[in-house]
C-alpha cells in the first residue's frame, strides 16, 4: 500500500522555487562512458560460470519541490550490464512499474539506453529508440512501460538510465544490492531534504562497502502574495519572496562484488536473503509548520494503525453484525464456545479473495455485505465480531511466508502484509485465520507460519508467536499377510492430524473424483493394486483423520519360493535421502515439527520361519533435532511385529545443523532398507 | 450499394430484435432442476451456453453471448466462467449478470463497473493488447449459478476460424445450448460439424439473409482422463469461417489453402529488405561454402548468434512480421519477424525458403485439414534443398540446426510461396532418433557401500528436453543431477555434460559417484535395488473403467546396461524373473547375466505411438506395470559357504 501524502495545498499561496545548487559528489558511473575493456571482456575471473555481470548498478533518490505538484521523489537508476551468454539475453528486457492512485501518479520522465555489441573485429553502437517502449496497462492502479534494448548479443554491454517521479513519498524504492547475475558495484544515494526522515531497513548477508552521511545546504525561493487593506473595501496585492535555506542529507549505500544470488531447495522465500535496503517516512516537518511522526516506535505504529480508517476505524462500528452477535450470544453460554461459533461464522459466510493487505479494501460493512474480502477485511471482521461477543481479541499483523520474515528491530509497516486474528479466552491465547474454507479455528494456514506478528491493540502492542503449536503426525498400521509366493495382501490404516491431515484434504480436494484420487495414489507405488478405501472423519476434527487402504503386491509369478523378502515399510519406506548436496547456505524449513509412527504387524505364512531379522535401532540427531527407533519382534504365533517412530522436533534447521540432518535421514534410508527374511521348514 | 449498405442495417435491427425474443423469459436456475444425469462427472453445468454471431460484411461481425453455468463445487470454477477476452481490434459490451443461489434466488447482480479490467499477458511481452474483463464470484458456498450476457463487436474481419462448444471444457455437462449464424446473401460461409450426433441445423431465409440454428440439449460432462484426445475430438463443436475476409484492407479467401497461403504471402510482400552491407556480409559469411546446406548452417548460427525472442503483437492483429531491416537493426523480434528476417537472408545468398504456418504445441496439435483457415499459431521456416526439407525453428538462440522438437514436430503445416499455400507435414522423431540408453557399473563392498560409474545418453527429443541441463554451470548441473537421480545415500564426484553431435546431436551425462549403503546387508546377505538408474517411478493411472479413447505421442527407445560388482564369494539367491513382452503400446525385455563377480541387469524398453480405443487402456496400463515390476525388483546376494 502506498499512501499519497502530500497534496500541493500544503502551502497555499506559497510558491516555492527550488534553487539548484550545481554541486554532486562524483558519480560512480558516467551515462555512456563505458570503458572499452568491458567491451572486449569475455569472462568475469571472480564467477567464470556467470552468463551477465552486472558491471554497475547506481541508483539515485532525490526529494524535490515543485510549484505544481508539491514535494516529489525522483527517482534514477543507472545500470550497466555485460553480457556473456546468450541464456542472460532477457537482462535488456525491462519492466517499469508505474503506481497511480486517484489524481496522482508515477511518471517515467527520462528513459535511455544504448548498447555496444562487438561484432566482426569493429563495436556496434546501437541507441534505444524512446518510441520502442510501450505501455501495459496491468490494472486500474498499476501499469508497466515494457521495452527491450536493441542488439544484445553475447558480448554486448549495455547501459540503460531511467527516471520515475513519484508523489509518494511513504516509502522510497527498495534497493537491491544483489542479483542472480554478479554485481561489480551497487550503489544507492539519498538526497532528502531536512524535512523528512526515513527509516532505512537493512536485510540480507552482505555487508556495506560504504555507507557514509553527508549534507549540503540548498536554497527554495518562496513567493507568496500579501495583500493589504486600503480601507472601503479595497485591496492591494503584493507580491513578495525570499529565499529559503535548507539542509540536504546525503545517504551513500554501497556493496562491492556482490556474488550471484541462487536460490536453495526446500528454503522459505528468497526475498528473506536478498541484500537489499528499504525506506520508511518516520517524520515529516513542514517548512515553518509543525511535525508529523510515523511510526517510529511500535506504539505510533500501532496508534497509526488503529487510527487509519482503513485499519482500527473499522473497529468501532458493529450494529451491522448485531443479529449475529445475538444469535451467538443465544446459542452458546461459555467463551470459548463463543469464540468458535464466531469463527466459523466469518469463514463460512466470507470469501477470501486470495490479496494479502494489512489494510481493509473498504468499509467493513460493505466487506460483510459482500461476503469477499482480503486478509485484513476477514480477519478484522473476525476481531471486531469476537469483541462484541465480549471475548478480549486484538488483530495481528503478519507477514507471510513468501513476503519474507519480520525484523523485530526494524519498525516497518511495509514489512507486514496481512492481518490474523488474536484471542484470549479463560487465559489461552490463540492466534486464528478466518480466510480459508475447511480448517480448523486453532489452525493457522502454512503460509501464515513465519516467526511472530505484531499485536495492535488501542493501548498496548506485543508480539505474537506464530510458531504451529498443534501435534503434527502421522501414524500408520499394516497388517500384512505373506503368501508363499512372495505376494503381499496389507490392511493399512493412517491416522493424521493437523497439518499432515490437512495437507491431504486438500490434495484430495484437487481431483474431480474419489477414484481419481486412488488412481493417483495407485501409480506412486508401481506394482500395488488398491483393492479398497475408505476415508473416515473428514468433516469431523476432533477425530483424526483416518484412511484406510486395503491393497495387494502380487509377486511376479505365483510359484511358491524358498526364500521370501519384505520390507515392512511398504509404502512409507524412505527410499532415498531428499537432502543431496554436502553444502547448505540456507536454513532447511519444515514449516511444522512432525512426528511418524508405524505399527507392522506380519502375517508369516504356514511353513515357513524367520530367518534374518533386522537388528533393532536407535539414530539420534544431536541437539535434539530427531529421533528414529525402529524395533522387531517375533511373536509365537507366528507373526512379527515391527515398530517404527520419526520424529523431527523442529520446524527450523539452520545452516550449521545441515549435516547433522543430512546424516540422520542418511541413516534413515539405511535403516528403512533393511529387509526381513522368510525361509521354507524343510 | 447504397441499397445494400441500407440492407444490412435492417439486418442488424433484426439482429437485435431476434437477440431480444432469443432471451429466456424468466429463467429458473434453481440447482433441483437440473437432470441427474447432468450431474454426473461434472464439476459445473452450463444451463445456457448461447453464441449468436452476426456477420455484417468481410470486415464486421458481431458476437453475442449469454451463459448461464451453476457452479457445483470448487473445481467447477473454470478460468473461462466470467472471463471477456478482447482486444484493440474488438469491443466489449457487458449487457448483464447477475449470480443466483442454490433455489435460484438472486443474490447480487453484477454491473459493468464491477468488472476488473486487466492485461491478458503471461510473461514478458514488450506489447500486446490481449486483454481480459472479468470478475470474481464473491459467493462462500456452492453450488451457485452465475448468469451474464455480453457482445462483442469487431471492427476487423475474421480470418480465422471460430469454433462453438456447447461443452467447451472437460467435466462440465450441457443443459441447453444454441448458435446462430445470420449472414447476408451475398457472403458465403464455410462450416464443418464435428461429434454432432443428431443435432441439425435449421436453416432459414430472412429478407436478404440465412440464418442457420443448432440447438443443443442435456450433453453429458466429459470426464477429463490421462492420454485423452483434446475436447476438440471428443466433445460437439461447429467451425466456421466466412469464405472472404477483409483485414487492414488485405483481402483474403478461405476457399482453398491455396488461396489463403496467398493472402499470407501477400502480407510478408515488400518485408524482406536488407541493407547492402548486411547482404556483401552474409555473401562472405557463406562464400567458402559449396553447398546449400553448409550455406543455410551458417546462417542460421548467424541468426540465432545475434537475435532474441521477444513477444510483440503488432501490425494485422499479429499477422504481419516486423521487416528483415528493423530485425537486423534491433536483434529481437517475435516468431513471425526472426522467421522472415532468416528468410531474406537465405535470399540474400540465392537460397530460396519458405514462411511456414503451424500450429504449435506438444502433444496432438493438428489443424483441421480439409477446413482451409487460419488454424495456426506460430512460424517457422522450411528450405527446400535437393535432397531433403531443412526445417528452421528461428525463435530460440540455442536450438541445433535443423531441428524442430516437440513444439513444432510430426503435424501437417502450410507453406507459404507465392503461387499460394501448400499444406505439407513437418518430420517426426521417430524411435530410432529418441533414444535414451544408459551403461552404468556399481562396484559393491561387503557393507553394502561401493562406488558407481554412469553414462547415459539422451538424443531427439530428449536431446531438446536436456539441452538446458546442458547450458547450466557444473555446480547448477550437480544440483540438477541430484535431483534427479535417486539413490539412496550417495556423493557425486565427478560429472560431465557434453553433446556428442552425430547425424542428430546426442547429450551425454557422465557421473562418478560414492554409494553409501547402496545394497542393504545383513548377516550372509546382500541386498540390491536393481534399478535405479532408470526405472520409471509411477505407473500410469490404473482407470479402471475407462470412457474414450487415448493417444500416445511420443515413441522412443530406451536400452540399459547395469552392472553388479560384488565382493569375491557372493552369488544370487533366488532366479530373478526375465521379461520379453511384445504389445501394440510397446516392446519390452530383460536378461541377467552372472559373469563370476559380475551380475548383468539388461533392459530394453521402446514404446509406440498411436490412438487406442478406451478397452485398450486396461492392456497398457498391464504393460507399463509389468516394466514397473521387473524394474522394482531386488537382487538377493548371499555368501556362498
Amino acid at each position: 500500500m502506498i499512501l499519497k501524502m502530500f497534496k500541493p495545498t500544503v502551502f497555499l499561496l506559497l510558491f516555492i522555487l527550488c534553487l539548484s545548487v550545481s554541486y554532486a559528489q562524483r558519480d560512480p558511473m558516467r551515462y555512456n562512458r563505458i570503458d572499452d575493456k568491458y567491451i572486449h571482456m569475455t569472462q568475469y575471473d571472480a564467477d567464470t560460470t556467470a552468463k551477465a555481470l552486472i558491471l554497475g548498478d547506481y541508483g539515485v533518490v532525490e526529494i524535490l519541490y515543485d510549484q505544481r505538484n508539491g514535494f516529489q521523489s525522483h527517482y534514477t537508476r543507472h545500470m550497466r550490464v555485460k553480457i556473456f551468454d546468450r541464456d542472460a539475453l532477457d537482462m535488456a528486457n525491462f519492466r517499469i512499474p508505474l503506481y497511480s492512485s486517484g489524481s496522482s501518479r508515477e511518471r517515467l520522465v527520462n528513459l535511455k539506453g544504448v548498447t555496444y555489441t562487438p561484432e566482426d573485429g569493429k563495436v556496434t553502437r546501437t541507441r534505444f529508440n524512446r518510441r520502442d517502449s510501450f505501455d501495459e496497462e496491468l490494472s486500474d492502479n498499476y501499469k508497466t512501460v515494457n521495452f527491450t534494448l536493441p542488439n544484445v548479443q553475447e558480448g554486448t554491454v549495455f547501459d540503460v538510465e531511467y527516471t520515475v517521479v513519484s508523489p509518494f513519498l511513504y516509502y522510497l524504492p527498495t534497493w537491491y544490492f544483489q542479483s542472480e547475475h554478479p554485481t561489480v558495484f551497487s550503489e544507492f544515494r539519498l538526497y532528502i531534504p531536512q524535512y523528512f526522515s526515513y527509516r532505512p531497513m537493512m536485510a540480507g548477508y552482505l555487508p556495506l562497502n560504504d555507507h557514509s552521511n553527508d549534507s549540503r545546504g540548498r536554497k527554495f525561493r518562496v513567493e507568496w502574495v500579501e495583500t493589504t487593506n486600503l480601507g472601503l473595501g479595497a485591496t492591494k496585492n503584493t507580491r513578495r519572496s525570499s529565499n529559503v535555506d535548507y539542509t540536504e542529507n546525503i545517504t551513500i549505500l554501497r556493496v562491492d562484488n556482490a556474488p550471484a544470488f541462487k536460490p536453495e531447495p526446500y528454503m522459505n522465500a528468497a526475498i528473506n536473503y536478498l541484500s537489499k535496503i528499504e525506506h520508511e517516512l518516520v517524520n515529516f516537518r513542514m517548512p515553518y509548520g509543525p511535525s508529523t511522526d510515523y511510526s517510529s516506535t511500535w506504539p505510533k505504529l500501532a496508534k497509526q494503525l488503529m487510527d487509519s480508517d482503513n485499519f482500527g476505524k473499522q473497529l468501532n462500528r458493529s450494529n451491522y453484525l448485531r443479529d449475529e452477535v445475538a444469535r451467538i450470544n443465544e446459542s452458546y453460554s461459555e467463551p470459548v464456545e463463543k469464540m468458535v461459533a464466531a469463527f466459523q461464522l466469518v469463514q463460512q459466510e466470507m470469501t477470501w479473495n486470495r490479496r494479502n493487505s494489512i489494510y481493509t479494501s473498504q468499509n467493513l460493512r460493505r466487506v460483510w455485505d459482500d461476503k469477499q474480502g482480503n486478509s485484513a477485511d476477514i480477519n478484522l471482521l473476525l476481531v471486531l465480531l469476537l469483541k462484541e461477543l465480549d471475548i478480549e481479541a486484538e488483530p495481528v499483523i503478519i507477514s507471510t511466508r513468501s513476503h519474507g520474515m519480520i525484523n523485530p528491530s526494524q519498525i516497518m509497516l511495509n514489512s507486514f502484509n496481512y492481518v490474523v486474528a488474536w484471542a484470549r479466552v479463560d487465559g489461552n491465547e490463540m492466534v486464528m485465520d478466518a480466510t480459508e474454507k475447511n480448517i480448523p479455528f486453532y489452525l493457522l494456514p502454512t503460509r501464515c507460519i513465519n516467526g511472530d506478528g505484531r499485536l495492535i491493540a488501542e493501548t498496548y502492542n506485543r508480539w505474537v508467536n506464530l510458531e504451529a503449536y498443534a501435534d503434527n503426525f502421522v501414524h500408520a498400521e499394516y497388517d500384512i499377510t505373506v503368501k508363499p509366493c512372495g505376494s503381499i495382501h496389507s490392511n493399512l490404516q493412517r491416522n493424521k492430524q493437523n497439518y499432515t491431515r490437512l495437507m491431504l484434504e486438500q490434495t484430495f480436494r484437487n481431483f474431480d473424483r474419489e477414484e481419481d484420487f486412488l488412481d493417483n495414489f495407485e501409480s506412486d507405488y508401481p506394482g500395488m493394486e488398491l483393492l479398497d478405501f475408505a476415508m473416515l472423519n473428514k468433516d469431523d476434527w476432533s477425530q483424526p483423520l483416518l484412511t484406510t487402504y486395503e491393497f495387494e503386491i502380487p509377486d511376479i509369478d505365483d510359484s511358491p519360493k524358498d526364500i521370501l523378502y519384505i520390507n515392512p515399510l511398504i509404502l512409507d519406506q524412505m527410499e532415498s535421502n531428499p537432502f543431496r548436496t554436502e553444502e547448505r547456505l540456507f536454513p532447511v524449513d519444515f514449516i511444522f515439527p512432525i512426528k511418524r509412527t508405524y505399527q507392522v504387524r506380519i502375517n508369516i505364512p504356514e511353513g515357513y520361519v524367520v530367518d534374518e531379522l533386522p537388528r533393532n535401532a536407535r539414530v539420534s540427531m544431536p541437539g535434539r533435532g530427531g529421533n528414529y527407533i525402529s524395533r522387531y519382534v517375533v511373536n509365537g504365533d507366528n507373526t512379527i511385529d515391527v515398530e517404527v517412530e520419526m520424529e523431527l522436533s523442529k520446524a527450523l534447521y539452520l545452516p550449521a545443523e545441515y549435516s547433522r540432518l543430512r546424516n540422520f535421514f542418511s541413516r534413515i534410508v539405511e535403516e528403512q532398507a533393511r529387509v526381513i527374511v522368510l525361509k521354507r521348514e524343510s | 450499394m447504397k441499397n445494400h449498405f441500407f440492407g444490412r442495417i435492417i439486418l442488424f435491427a433484426q439482429f437485435l430484435i431476434i437477440g431480444l425474443f432469443a432471451l429466456p423469459a424468466k429463467a429458473d436456475y434453481a440447482v433441483s432442476l437440473i437432470p441427474e444425469a447432468l450431474l454426473e462427472d461434472a464439476n459445473s453445468v452450463y444451463r445456457e451456453n448461447h453464441m449468436e454471431v452476426f456477420f455484417t460484411g468481410p470486415g464486421r461481425f458481431t458476437v453475442r453471448r449469454h451463459i448461464a453455468v451453476t457452479i457445483l463445487n470448487e473445481n467447477g470454477k473454470g478460468p473461462d466462467i466470467l472471463t471477456m477476452q478482447y482486444d484493440s481490434n474488438s469491443n466489449i459490451r457487458f449487457t448483464s449478470g447477475e449470480i443466483f443461489d442454490a433455489d435460484g434466488n438472486s443474490i447480487t447482480r453484477i454491473r459493468r463497473r464491477d468488472l476488473i479490467d486487466q492485461s491478458n499477458v503471461s510473461d514478458f511481452s514488450l506489447y500486446e493488447d490481449n486483454r481480459i474483463m472479468g470478475y470474481i464470484p464473491r459467493i462462500s458456498s456452492y453450488p451457485y449459478t452465475v448468469s451474464y450476457e455480453y457482445e462483442t463487436s469487431y471492427s476487423r474481419g475474421m480470418y480465422y476460424a471460430m469454433s462453438f462448444y456447447p461443452v467447451p471444457a472437460f467435466n462440465r455437462s450441457t443443459q441447453k445450448s444454441s448458435l446462430r449464424i445470420t449472414y447476408s446473401d451475398d457472403m458465403e460461409l464455410y462450416l464443418r460439424e464435428f461429434n454432432l450426433d443428431n443435432v441439425k441445423a435449421e436453416v432459414s431465409d430472412i429478407r436478404n439473409s440465412k440464418q442457420i440454428l443448432w440447438n443443443f440439449e442435456n450433453i453429458s460432462a466429459i470426464r477429463r482422463e490421462h492420454l485423452s484426445p483434446s475436447l476438440s475430438y471428443l466433445a460437439p463443436q461447429i467451425m466456421f469461417a466466412p469464405s472472404k475476409f477483409e483485414y487492414d484492407s488485405y483481402f483474403g479467401s478461405n476457399s482453398s489453402w491455396e488461396d489463403f497461403g496467398k493472402w499470407a504471402w501477400t502480407l510478408n510482400q515488400g518485408r524482406d529488405n536488407l541493407s547492402p552491407e548486411r547482404v556483401a556480409h552474409l555473401n562472405a559469411l557463406v562464400a567458402d561454402f559449396d553447398n546449400d546446406h553448409d550455406k543455410v548452417k551458417a546462417i542460421y548460427e548467424f541468426m540465432q548468434s545475434r537475435t532474441r525472442y521477444v513477444n510483440i503483437s503488432l501490425g494485422i492483429g499479429g499477422m504481419q512480421p516486423f521487416d528483415a531491416e528493423t530485425v537486423d537493426r534491433t536483434g529481437y523480434g517475435d516468431c513471425k519477424a526472426l522467421t522472415n528476417y532468416m528468410m531474406a537472408m537465405l535470399k540474400a545468398v540465392g537460397i530460396e525458403s519458405f514462411y511456414t504456418l503451424v500450429r504449435a504445441g506438444v502433444g496432438r496439435y493438428n489443424i483441421v485439414n480439409d477446413f482451409t483457415s487460419n488454424q495456426f499459431n506460430h512460424v517457422i521456416l522450411s528450405v527446400p534443398l535437393e535432397n531433403d526439407t531443412i526445417w528452421l525453428e528461428c525463435t530460440s538462440q540455442i536450438l541445433p540446426f535443423n531441428h524442430l522438437g516437440d513444439f513444432t514436430d510430426n503435424r501437417p503445416v502450410l507453406i507459404v510461396r507465392e503461387d499460394g499455400g501448400h499444406l505439407v507435414s513437418t518430420p517426426a522423431y521417430s524411435r530410432c532418433q529418441n533414444i535414451n540408453n544408459s551403461k552404468t557399473i556399481i562396484q559393491l563392498d561387503l557393507q553394502g557401500h561401493g562406488s558407481g560409474n554412469l553414462r547415459m545418453d539422451y538424443g531427439g527429443i530428449y536431446f531438446v528436453d536436456y539441452m538446458p541441463v546442458l547450458r547450466l554451470s557444473s555446480e547448477e548441473q550437480q544440483r540438477w543431477l541430484y535431483r534427479n537421480f535417486l539413490f539412496p545415500n550417495y556423493t557425486i564426484n565427478s560429472h560431465s555434460l557434453a553433446t556428442v553431435a552425430e547425424d542428430t546431436p546426442v547429450a551425454v551425462i557422465e557421473m562418478d559417484i560414492s554409494l553409501r549403503s547402496y545394497a542393504s546387508t545383513s548377516g550372509q546377505r546382500m541386498f540390491v535395488p536393481l534399478n535405479l538408474v532408470s526405472a520409471s517411478r509411477s505407473t500410469p493411472p490404473r482407470i479402471r473403467n475407462r470412457q474414450h479413447p487415448f493417444v500416445l505421442n511420443f515413441e522412443r527407445s530406451v536400452s540399459d546396461t547395469l552392472i553388479f560388482r560384488l565382493p569375491a564369494g557372493f552369488e544370487p539367491e533366488t532366479s530373478l524373473n526375465e521379461f520379453s513382452l511384445e504389445s501394440e503400446f510397446g516392446s519390452f525385455q530383460t536378461e541377467f547375466i552372472i559373469n563370476d563377480n559380475e551380475f548383468w541387469y539388461i533392459r530394453k524398453l521402446e514404446t509406440y505411438r498411436g490412438f487406442f480405443p478406451a478397452e485398450k487402456y486396461q492392456d497398457f496400463f498391464r504393460f507399463h506395470q509389468s516394466v514397473t515390476r521387473a524394474d522394482a525388483q531386488r537382487i538377493t546376494f548371499v555368501r556362498s559357504r
